[in-house]
């Protein structure tokens, strides 16, 4: 028998743009006289959702950006309140929407381990006794005294990961932290949470990456625009959602007339996939992608192909300019259908959302055309072991690192 | 499950549930209070020793202007003693004001990620500044050794006025906290406010000064009577006790109005900062 966990009647969370509630006292007191409200510029981030999570499910999350996962989390976690509705939850909840919260550089690994626990809700006695198990798991008994700042990033992921490991809540909240630190680190700390699911933790997930949704969950919640579209068995629900994605992205290529060249090598498709061949509805900063184009020829024999692929942000700046005569792959097709994959191993564009254009030459000659064949959504990642990235529109990453000098 | 969580929108304020839950919290009110004065102490390259540079050259300023310069009657108190004695709450009222009122603010990546009651966060500058409040005083002891002052049983009531200090600090840390949150303009005029503070508060001249028309204002200055309570503490100067019971009643009027007013506000913190 299942009993529910949490219980969400009728929420919705509206937001207020525009400067009510907030601001200077000048344009507080404008509004007051004008008869507030009018400024007012409202939007719903969540609308009217309805929903049961039973307890002992592992619910991932999904929806393109904007859709209020991340809404509905800090909902759930208390950080917000709804505007409208109501929410019962049986038990105590825990939330990691981020790793190492209120960490602080000049602190030592141990004072940040009791500072983080008391943060994330844990009693001093409970951080006492889990300590060795907390430093043990980090792998960092040599640092324990060391300041946080002098951590590399990657120590300083684990020992966060580490702390929040040790929660040990009736329900879990996760958003997309998951995508940050080494795989395999990661995945420890996973097992670990994972572990207790069994024996009835809830664990509410949100990430991008459906195929770890798809090993982690047996259950998914496909919200788009704030409202949910379907909720039920993670499988068909991812399904669902990728259908849509690709419905959006996919068909227009084919049918697209606005294309310019003489046609002899089209574009017949285009999908954006990731390392396990799963379509990309976001891509993480980082992670492997995949553009697959198919092209379609007119003719049996096509020698001295060129793809070009140009990824353009919306202001219309060129970010990449990547064709296969450059790279060094000669593409000759033989019959008339042909699939071909442009391989990022690391992708390195900075979150925000750009627009694909793809052109095919034959023999020097312009073939086809297609502006915006497709937009693709980049969001946090991890290029860098941090997880960070600089602030939007401010440059490509790049594979660099820092080395001190020893004096 | 033992615990069940009701979350409503349009549901009244339960004032009580949350100041409980900041007890809940305490250890995280210790731990963020633990890691302020650490942090900075620590982050300074004169760390510790700013905390009595700090104030020993208010001290001078203070004594330079009114004992030297304009020679204000002191009671019989020696002049540096005497600012010495009535800049120690105030040290401490205004460090904790001044740093509560952008606390919320400041802590815009917790708040933004976690939950926890949002009061805790200018309640622990309440305690990290008192490390502040502690030095004064212990220069001030050595102070008055140097000066051959004797104690007596009465310096022990620096302990009660410490806590109206403390109230003091909290109450309008508290309300500054949040109308910052709310209006931004209030990191602008929190630094007048504090200097206007400074002028009219009892710190270097005796309340005894202010001529009678002026007074029951001068009074209602939650400050006058903590500092001059400080002062009958330490070097027995006369205390106006009236002075005392009208600026408890103020604090405790501005402390109850500034928790609830931030309670309040509590559950739409996260959407306006």
């Amino acid at each position: 028998m299942s009993t529910a966990a949490i219980i969400i009647e009728n929420v919705s969370k509206i937001y207020q743009r525009g400067k009510v509630r907030r601001g200077d006292i000048r344009s507080s007191m404008n509004s007051w006289w004008s008869g507030m409200g009018k400024e007012k510029e409202e939007f719903d981030a969540l609308k009217d959702i309805n929903l049961t999570i039973q307890q002992g499910d592992v619910v991932g999350i999904i929806g393109p950006n904007g859709a209020g996962k991340s809404t509905l989390l800090k909902l759930l976690s208390r950080i917000t309140f709804p505007s409208k509705g109501r929410i019962t939850i049986h038990g105590t909840l825990s939330s990691m929407l981020e790793v190492g919260t209120g960490f602080h550089p000049e602190l030592t690994g141990r004072e940040n381990i009791y500072l983080n626990g008391a943060i994330i809700g844990m009693k001093r006695e409970e951080v006492a006794r889990k300590l060795d198990s907390i430093v043990a798991f980090s792998g960092l008994e040599d640092f324990l005294d060391t300041p946080v700042k002098h951590y590399s990033s990657g120590m300083y992921v684990r020992l966060a990961f580490s702390v929040a490991s040790h929660l040990e809540p009736d329900i879990l909240l996760i958003d997309e932290v998951l995508a940050v630190g080494d795989q395999e680190f990661r995945n420890k700390c996973l097992e670990k949470l994972l572990d207790v699911s069994g024996q009835g933790r809830t664990i509410i997930m949100v990430s991008h990456q459906m195929s770890h949704l798809k090993q982690l969950c047996n259950h998914g919640i496909y919200l788009s625009g704030g409202k949910i579209i379907n909720n039920g068995p993670i499988d068909p629900i991812i399904q669902e959602y990728l259908d849509a994605v690709d419905k959006a992205n996919l068909v227009s290529v084919a049918e697209r007339n606005d294309r310019k060249g003489s046609g002899k090598v089209k574009l017949n498709s285009i999908m954006v996939l990731d390392e396990h061949q799963y379509n990309l509805p976001v891509i993480s900063a980082g992670q492997k992608v995949i553009f697959r184009l198919e092209l379609h020829s007119t003719e049996l024999e096509s020698r001295n192909v060129e793809v070009k692929i140009e990824l353009l942000d919306s202001f219309g700046h060129l970010w990449c300019f990547c064709k296969n005569s450059i790279s060094g792959t000669s593409i000759t097709m033989l019959k008339d259908k042909v699939t071909i994959d442009c391989v990022f191993p690391k992708f390195p564009l900075n979150k925000g959302t750009y627009h694909l254009s793809t052109t095919i030459f034959v023999q020097n000659q312009l073939s086809d055309e297609v502006i915006n064949a497709t937009s693709i959504n980049v969001d946090q990642g991890m290029y860098y072991e941090t997880g960070k990235l600089p602030p939007a529109h401010k440059g490509f990453l790049s594979d660099y690192h820092w080395v001190l000098k020893p004096d | 499950m033992a615990m069940t969580t009701i979350i409503e929108a349009g549901s009244p304020v339960q004032y009580w549930r949350k100041i409980r839950e900041c007890w809940q919290y305490r250890d995280m009110l210790r731990m963020l209070s633990y890691r302020d004065v650490r942090v900075r102490y620590a982050q300074t390259f004169l760390g510790m020793a700013w905390a009595i540079i700090n104030p020993i050259i208010s001290v001078l300023l203070l004594y330079f202007v009114f004992g030297v310069v304009v020679k204000v009657d002191t009671q019989g108190v020696p002049p540096l003693l005497f600012s010495m004695a009535g800049l120690c709450s105030w040290n401490y009222f205004s460090r904790v004001v001044g740093e509560a009122g952008s606390s919320v603010i400041g802590a815009q990546s917790l708040v933004k990620k976690v939950y926890f009651p949002r009061l805790i966060i200018p309640l622990s500058k309440s305690i990290s500044a008192l490390i502040d409040l502690l030095i004064v005083i212990l220069m001030l002891a050595i102070m008055m050794i140097a000066y051959d002052i004797p104690f007596s049983w009465q310096a022990i009531m620096i302990i009660p006025f410490t806590v109206m200090a403390i109230m003091a600090g909290i109450a309008f840390g508290v309300w500054i906290a949040a109308l910052t949150i709310r209006f931004r303009d209030f990191t602008h005029i929190l630094p007048l406010i504090l200097r206007i503070g400074m002028f009219l508060s009892p710190i270097a001249y005796g309340a005894s000064l202010v001529p009678q028309p002026y007074k029951w204002a001068f009074n209602l200055n939650p400050l006058t009577g903590i500092i001059e309570g400080f002062r009958w503490a330490l070097f027995n100067t006369p205390l106006d006790i009236n002075s005392v019971w009208i600026s408890l009643v103020v604090i405790l009027i501005i402390l109850i109005g500034g928790i609830w007013y931030f309670l309040r506000m509590d559950q739409y913190i996260a959407d306006i900062i």
